[in-house]
């Protein structure tokens, strides 16, 4: 065993010499109506593997360091756990009724489960293989993300995010979001947390020090997901019925440009450097990179049947 | 049956923002059909948002309510039975001939979907002949969860899907009678 490792160790030294030659970025897509798990070099887009996974997943969240992917699959009950590494399933985590959005907090070690059918979020611990606790909200649960001593969750139909306490797993407050708020985004360094609001179109900029609401950004149609960057300094939102990602400026808080994609764009993820954005597009069934400065499409590749991706789902090896 | 479908119509009057909720999965549904004409004389029918009662079977009258026909925001009124639906241009590109539009006031008698949008494209597939593709996305009728059997995702599929062939048949059988 030691061996083999010493060997694997000095090969992928090697190889790191000529890194971006060698390596990229894995894109794991879920295609929620083709039921499977698709993934692909982030760069080219060739298909690595595919991997069946029935019950409409949605869904990704990645554990960068134990190389893992976690998959819902909100018509099976199940979040599912992938081995990026041999690209093959693990295991299981059941819930009681089914999640859309889920999210791993930096750690890796506690994965916040939104579970829609149960109107209740869960938070599992990911070593222990246990749920740490339920926690019931008023409305079915969308999107979800981890703050600074605070987690997150749309409260989808009463256009409101819950904050959390993650010290007591309490519902600490609620705050007043647009119209049917799904994807959320945390944004560290600015203390701020933005909402995708999917009815209203709009961006809610929410201020987590003060808890309330500091600006609305009018962005397209049908508002989705949610990324941000720091070396960019822009907020990125796939716009579903418009086929477009809505840049606004994360300083100004201003809508600066509007990048076309392919039809009902849904997932977004910025690659490592934060130069380039993916978006997984649900209508075409297609993943765009697109250059996160100008917009330029640089590769469009095919996944399988409904590609979604919502959440993290790009794995740097 | 009768009853859980006027429960669920009157849960949609007495709070609004349910009307608009949806469960998780948006469906879709692609039917295609080879047309023995060139691809301008289909967009000329198939493109025209006023001219739907002139290929689409179910509906009786189809008229220009709002704004201008064949640009960005304009509003048919679709006559089914005795029904009238609404339905907006999100957007429409000639050159390309692509039509995307959505249903703004639609009815789960008539058609059993929410939050239906729709993307309607010709384009040409040889000497004198063309493609139609018809694309739907939409959410079942019934928004919540266990829904009634004619209100659920297959039945809101197999609609659409029922829907889409029979009026590219239709469309087929127009454009090439003509």
């Amino acid at each position: 065993m030691s061996l083999t490792g010493a060997r694997l160790k000095v090969s992928g030294f090697f190889l790191c010499l000529f890194c971006h030659l060698a390596l990229a970025d894995t894109a794991v897509i879920t295609n929620q109506l083709a039921g499977t798990v698709t993934l692909h070099n982030a760069e080219s887009g060739e298909l690595l593997k595919r991997l069946p996974m029935d019950g409409k997943p949605v869904g990704v969240s990645i554990d960068q360091q134990r190389g893992l992917a976690y998959i819902s699959r909100p018509e099976r009950g199940l979040v599912s756990v992938l081995d990026l590494q041999t690209r093959e399933q693990v295991g299981d985590i059941l819930l009681k009724g089914g999640a859309v959005a889920i999210a791993l907090d930096s750690s890796g070690e506690r994965l916040a489960i939104s579970d829609w059918y149960d109107s209740a979020l869960y938070i599992y611990d990911t070593i222990g293989h246990v749920f740490i606790t339920r926690i019931p909200l008023e409305y079915a649960p969308a999107g979800v993300a981890w703050g600074d001593d605070a987690l997150y969750v749309a409260e989808r139909d009463g256009d409101q995010i819950a904050v959390i306490d993650t010290d007591v797993w309490q519902v600490l407050k609620r705050i007043a979001s647009g119209e049917h708020p799904f994807g959320l985004a945390y944004h560290a360094s600015a203390s701020r947390l933005y909402t995708a609001d999917v009815v209203s179109g709009t961006v809610t900029v929410i201020d987590t020090q003060q808890h309330r609401a500091i600006a609305s950004i009018a962005v397209d149609e049908s508002p989705y997901c949610i990324a941000v960057s720091d070396v960019q300094r822009r907020i990125y939102v796939t716009n579903q019925l418009e086929d477009t990602v809505s840049v606004i400026d994360s300083d100004r808080l201003e809508l600066v440009d509007t990048f076309d994609t392919d039809g009902y764009p849904e997932g977004i993820s910025l690659s490592a450097d934060e130069s380039e954005l993916l978006v997984a597009n649900w209508g075409d069934s297609t993943v765009l990179r697109l250059d996160a400065v100008s917009g330029e499409r640089l590769v469009g590749f095919a996944a399988d049947e409904g590609s979604r991706a919502v959440g993290n789902f790009l794995y740097r090896e | 049956m009768k009853k859980s479908w006027a429960l669920a119509l009157i849960a949609g009057l007495v709070l609004p923002s349910l009307a608009l909720a949806h469960g998780p999965s948006r469906q879709k549904v692609k039917i295609e059909r080879e047309i023995n004409a060139p691809a301008e004389a289909v967009w000329a029918v198939a493109g025209d948002f006023a001219k739907l009662d002139q290929w689409l079977p179910p509906v009786s009258k189809s008229e220009i309510i709002s704004g201008e026909n064949n640009t960005a925001g304009a509003v048919r009124a679709v006559t089914v039975g005795d029904v009238v639906l609404e339905e907006t241009i999100k957007s429409i590109d000639n050159a390309k001939m692509v039509l995307k539009y959505k249903i703004t006031k639609g009815d789960v008698n008539v058609l059993p979907v929410n939050n239906y949008s729709s993307v309607l494209k010709v384009a040409p597939a040889g000497e004198g002949k063309s493609v139609v593709s018809w694309q739907g996305a939409f959410y079942r009728g019934y928004p919540n969860n266990d829904p009634p059997p004619e209100l659920n995702d297959e039945a809101a599929i197999k609609a659409v899907t029922g829907l889409y062939n029979l009026g590219l048949d239709n469309l087929k059988a127009v454009i090439e009678g003509q």
